[in-house]
């Protein structure tokens, strides 16, 4: 039993990265109604960038303000240069999700040419180890969970309270509304973008500090858990994603307890075919809007 | 030429056959009918292991180290009827993804998903195909009664491969030629209309899936047929954009363009690159083709969506306008 | 960009039968691509990838190929065997070659997947019209390949464990490292009698090299009386495993079987520290653990004072002093500007297995007075297990001096004496290394061949 308890603990590290990861993903879905399948492109490639600092001798700290930097600057110009000429050109839903697809396949694997095929490690102190009851956590890992906390509350400031974030729900909810009511929806986009690639850059250094040993193509598969994360919460929806989030994070790493672990991220894929079949606007949605 | 030589050539020509094959498949579904389907490779998985589990003898054979179901040990055709089969069955479920209902990029990545899940379950759980480590040593067509290493039975390998192709083309080119095809392509330009005038689309689009599903489980016989080793490894999610890839190149829509496009970029483009002498880190070859795949499907989908060859335009009657290429990969009535 | 043909275009579009006559051109484009392909392809046969090592001979060269992973999970292996290439290369071209011709090593990048396998092996033979003899498949694709490198009547040294191979029914099959069912008796063996371990916890990868030594370990655990505290299975695609350590650390184990390449060793061994509160378990490993890469990846995550505190490795038995090691460790300096990290190769188990691979073949084939694999493969065995009246010698020099008087010899590298048995596989000695400061091995000591027995039962 609490071999669980102490799951529940992973979860939540798990929890954690996913949240960071996931609200930025669905945020970019909610401005541009793309999928964004590069997203962990832009991670990994941003882990790496973190990395390359780290070796140098700048705090980890510093190299994940400085990978959120570049996640910002390069899904910015995604964006601008690859984008939204082919959402201009009427690429259609699924031609996006192939350009996206595309894009990520060239990041990652420019990743991988540059960084090279061995697995490195950010030099990083873990500090010391906690234990409270079941659950085991070193101080870096409190403090990736401290850090996706204080991520969720600024998001949510962001888009409550200021005039900015009303101006990215209004493009959101509906682009033409918005722009006829004044907003300058093509600097809200921009701006959305720049924000959420943040984030995205964030999250893949988090990742990569959480493994201990990471590559190119170590994020393959995570894409996938979080777009599990952003499905099950409702796409588009933040706050579904930081709610779904925790659920995947938290599923996952009890199930690997209970059931054998190799069928951790398995679980998670599941969870998403199974709310994709059955109730794709997630379902963590009161009201279902066909 | 030398017997190295040679054998290269039918290795060449059937991994050809098999790609082509596959293109032929994945075309039907979404260059003329429209169906997003990013997990064509689990048709030629599904379809590789059943032949391959057909053709073997029990799992206590060769020492007993591989653990898997089935193990009948028939003989061909029989396997790659099942596979067939298989790959027809196994379709069925994919079609609850690939469904009316679902926005079309969700069924995408839906699809996508499908393949990881399945590699990943496959991969670990070992008593279905024995794992990680795949089936080795399943025997060749007729393995029997020939030696299915000598030059000679390669080499009639490699035609029948190419025989069937030629079939499938044939039977591929019949359905899209038909008012059935008519059908399919209304169902894919604009599915809504095509509803509205009576045409059960769900119906056309199961069938469809059911027939490239056949046609994926025999690409999938054919190729481990000739390797006699089928792995997790084998069929990661990147084989479907390398499929997808060669259709966007090659032409969607067009079954021509389809099969140039698989000996554009599976068998072309990916062998070239073995020539190359390896320069700088390990790996920096095999990365740098992905980026260059990756960067070739978005100069396409940009200059030339329709492909090289483009899908042939129809005039059906004198007095209607012709019904031209889709737009760009678009199926029109969602809003993006 | 061609705009979309609208409404208004009436009566312009192209007449139906001409499109079918373009395309049946096209048709025949498309076959006619294909050829020229292959007629390409033929024609670049000839600027094949090569990293030669040897300076130009007037005499000609033959090919060595390494056909194995150089990319993937497995990458690790690949660059081991052709260090072990280059150096007996070395050795072999600066006395007068095999039967008077230089070696050329050339790298075939199986990608550790057999579908890529099967071309890469194809391609190996289209390209190289002098292949002395292959080195290197591993378990990733070496039942793909091996029949068709047997099929084409080609010496073939590899490195895998499979149990598959231990009574293989290729002739042109030979293999210097030990089926992976040893390794596990031996570290078994090593846990019990030499550290006297008692709860043991498994964690083996779950690909085809790493779980092959799952049941064996089991079995050899059950006949010395030991406990199986836990065994878990590390899914090489995963970035954590918290759970599968929670269970390890939950069970108290004495001691961790592990192997688990890529990535997952590191992440693993650090997430046991972390999860046992700071302190490491202790480990054993297996020969595929004895590696730079894995060194590196490993104590960067750990850290490498933790490493070499924890670790130990069950590996091949290998000589690091005597004459033939001499001429060995002498060859690959000379070669490190071909082999990267060469220092760390000193002590590879498997780069020196394979050194001697080479030179068993190329001592064949001097004896044969032949380079072409079926007329030399018949004196490999004599060579390599000796007949009654042979001398010893400790390198390929020596060996051709010998051979050149007429008198028979036996062939002991720094890889230590050769027992083929009548499958060609060796039993081996095994050793117990750990890491030293820089990450290089330290021998700690034997496991003796009884112990081994003991545990296999």
């Amino acid at each position: 039993m609490s071999l669980i308890l102490e799951s529940v603990g992973f979860g939540l590290i798990t929890a954690a990265i996913l949240a960071i990861s996931a609200v930025g993903f669905t945020m970019q879905f909610a401005i541009t109604n793309v999928l964004n399948l590069s997203y962990s492109g832009v991670m990994i490639s941003a882990a790496f960038i973190a990395y390359g600092l780290n070796v140098v001798g700048l705090n980890i700290w510093l190299c994940l303000v400085m990978a959120g930097i570049y996640g910002a600057v390069l899904s910015f110009l995604l964006n601008r240069f690859i984008f939204r000429p082919f959402q201009r050109r009427n690429a259609g839903a699924v031609g996006m999700v192939i350009v996206t697809l595309a894009v990520g396949l060239v990041l990652t694997n420019l990743t991988l040419a540059f960084g090279g095929p061995d697995n490195v490690s950010y030099t990083l102190n873990n500090g010391p180890t906690f234990t409270a009851g079941p659950f085991v956590m070193t101080a870096i890992q409190l403090a990736e969970i401290a850090l996706a906390i204080v991520t969720m509350l600024g998001v949510h400031a962001l888009l409550k309270f200021t005039r900015l974030g009303k101006a990215m729900r209004a493009t959101a909810a509906n682009l033409s509304l918005a722009r006829a009511s004044g907003i300058r929806t093509e600097r809200v986009i921009a701006i959305t973008w720049l924000i959420t690639g943040f984030l995205c850059g964030m999250a893949g250094t988090v990742f990569a500090m959480d493994s201990g040993s990471f590559g190119a193509s170590s994020i393959a598969l995570f894409l996938v858990v979080i777009i599990a994360a952003a499905v099950v919460g409702g796409v588009g929806r933040p706050y579904g994603a930081m709610a779904g989030a925790l659920i995947i994070g938290v599923v996952m790493e009890v199930s690997a307890s209970i059931i054998s672990a190799d069928y951790k991220e398995a679980v998670a894929f599941v969870i998403l075919l199974l709310v994709l079949a059955l109730r794709p606007e997630g379902v963590l949605v009161r009201t279902s809007r066909a | 030429m030398s017997n190295g030589t040679l054998y290269y050539l039918t290795t060449i020509f059937t991994y050809a056959a098999v790609d082509m094959m596959a293109c032929l498949g994945l075309n039907l579904q979404f260059g003329v009918s429209g169906i997003t389907n990013f997990g064509f490779i689990i048709y030629q998985a599904v379809g590789a292991y059943v032949a391959a589990v057909l053709s073997m003898p029990g799992d206590a054979a060769n020492g007993g180290f591989q653990t898997y179901i089935g193990g009948l040990h028939m003989p061909f055709p029989f396997p790659w009827i099942g596979a067939a089969l298989a790959g027809a069955i196994i379709a069925v479920p994919t079609g609850l993804v690939v469904r009316r209902s679902l926005r079309p990029d969700y069924a995408a990545v839906a699809m996508l998903v499908t393949a990881v899940f399945l590699n990943t379950f496959v991969n670990n759980f070992r008593p279905l195909f024995n794992g990680a480590a795949g089936l080795a040593l399943v025997p060749a067509p007729f393995s029997g009664i020939f030696n299915s290493q000598s030059a000679s039975y390669q080499v009639y390998y490699t035609l029948f491969a190419l025989f069937l192709v030629g079939l499938v083309y044939l039977v591929v080119r019949l359905i899209s030629e038909s008012p059935y095809g008519r059908s399919l392509r209304a169902m894919r330009d604009d599915e809504l209309t095509a509803g509205a005038i009576g045409k059960n689309t769900d119906k056309m689009r199961m069938t469809i899936l059911l027939v490239g599903g056949a046609i994926g489980g025999l690409s999938g016989a054919m190729l481990v047929g000739f390797i006699n080793l089928w792995a997790p490894s084998a069929w990661t999610y990147p084989e479907t954009i390398v499929l997808i890839a060669a259709i966007i190149v090659g032409g969607r829509g067009n079954h021509v363009g389809a099969m140039f496009g698989a000996l554009l970029v599976p068998v072309g483009f990916l062998e070239v690159t073995r020539y190359i002498p390896p320069f700088g880190p390990p790996g920096l070859v095999p990365a740098l083709e992905w980026v260059v795949t990756g960067i070739l499907i978005l100069a396409f989908l940009w200059a030339r969506p329709e492909g090289i060859l483009r899908e042939r335009r129809r005039r059906l009657a004198k007095f209607l306008p012709v019904q031209g290429p889709p737009p760009l990969l678009g199926s029109s009535g969602v809003d993006s | 960009m061609k705009a979309r043909k609208t409404a208004s275009s009436i009566g312009t579009g192209v007449p139906v039968h001409g499109s079918r006559k373009r395309s049946r051109v096209l048709r025949a484009a498309g076959v006619g691509a294909a050829f020229t392909f292959s007629l390409a392809s033929v024609a670049a046969s000839a600027g094949a990838s090569t990293r030669a090592s040897s300076p130009a001979s007037s005499g000609g060269s033959v090919v060595i190929a390494d056909l194995s992973p150089f990319t993937g999970p497995d990458a690790a292996l690949g660059p081991g065997y052709l260090a072990g290439c280059f150096s007996a290369s070395y050795v072999i071209d600066s006395h007068g070659g095999i039967n008077g011709k230089t070696i050329q090593c050339k790298v075939f990048d199986t990608r550790g997947d057999p579908a890529d396998a099967v071309p890469a092996a194809r391609q190996m033979f289209a390209s190289t019209q002098n292949l002395f003899m292959v080195v290197g498949p591993t378990s990733d694709e070496a039942s793909a390949v091996v029949p068709i490198i047997n099929a084409q009547k080609t010496v073939v040294f590899s490195g895998t464990g499979q149990s598959e191979f231990d009574k293989s029914p290729f002739p042109y099959f030979f293999r210097l490292t030990p089926p992976d069912i040893d390794t596990a008796y031996a570290m078994i063996a090593a846990a019990h009698f030499r550290y006297h371990y008692k709860k043991v916890a498994l964690a083996f990868g779950n690909d085809i090299g790493s779980q092959t030594f799952v049941s064996p370990a089991i079995q050899a655990i059950k006949t010395l009386h030991m406990t199986l505290a836990s065994n878990v299975s590390l899914d090489l695609t995963a970035t954590s495993y918290r759970s599968e350590v929670a269970k390890i650390v939950a069970s108290h184990p004495d001691v961790i079987l592990t192997e688990a390449l890529g990535p997952a060793d590191a992440i693993f061994l650090s997430e046991v520290k972390q999860l046992n509160g700071g302190k490491m378990i202790p480990v054993l490993g297996t020969s595929a653990t004895i590696d730079p890469i894995w060194y590196t990846a490993v104590a960067a995550a750990v850290g490498a004072q933790t490493l070499q505190n924890n670790f130990a490795a069950a590996t091949l038995g290998i000589e690091n002093s005597g004459p033939a090691y001499r001429t060995f460790a002498a060859a690959i300096i000379a070669e490190k500007k071909n082999i990267s990290n060469y220092t760390k190769y000193l002590t590879h188990p498997q780069t020196l297995h394979f050194y001697d691979a080479v030179t068993l073949a190329a001592l064949a084939a001097v004896e044969a007075k032949s380079n072409v694999s079926s007329e030399y493969k018949k004196y490999i065995k004599p060579i390599a297990n000796g007949v009654p009246g042979a001398t010893v010698v400790t390198s390929f020099a020596e060996g051709v001096k010998l051979i050149k008087q007429g008198k028979a010899i036996r062939y002991i590298g720094p890889g230590g004496p050769t027992n083929f048995d009548k499958w060609n596989n060796s039993s081996v000695n095994f050793q117990l290394d750990k890491y030293g400061p820089g990450g290089s091995t330290v021998l700690l000591g034997s496991v003796p061949n009884s112990e081994i027995k003991a545990a296999a039962g």
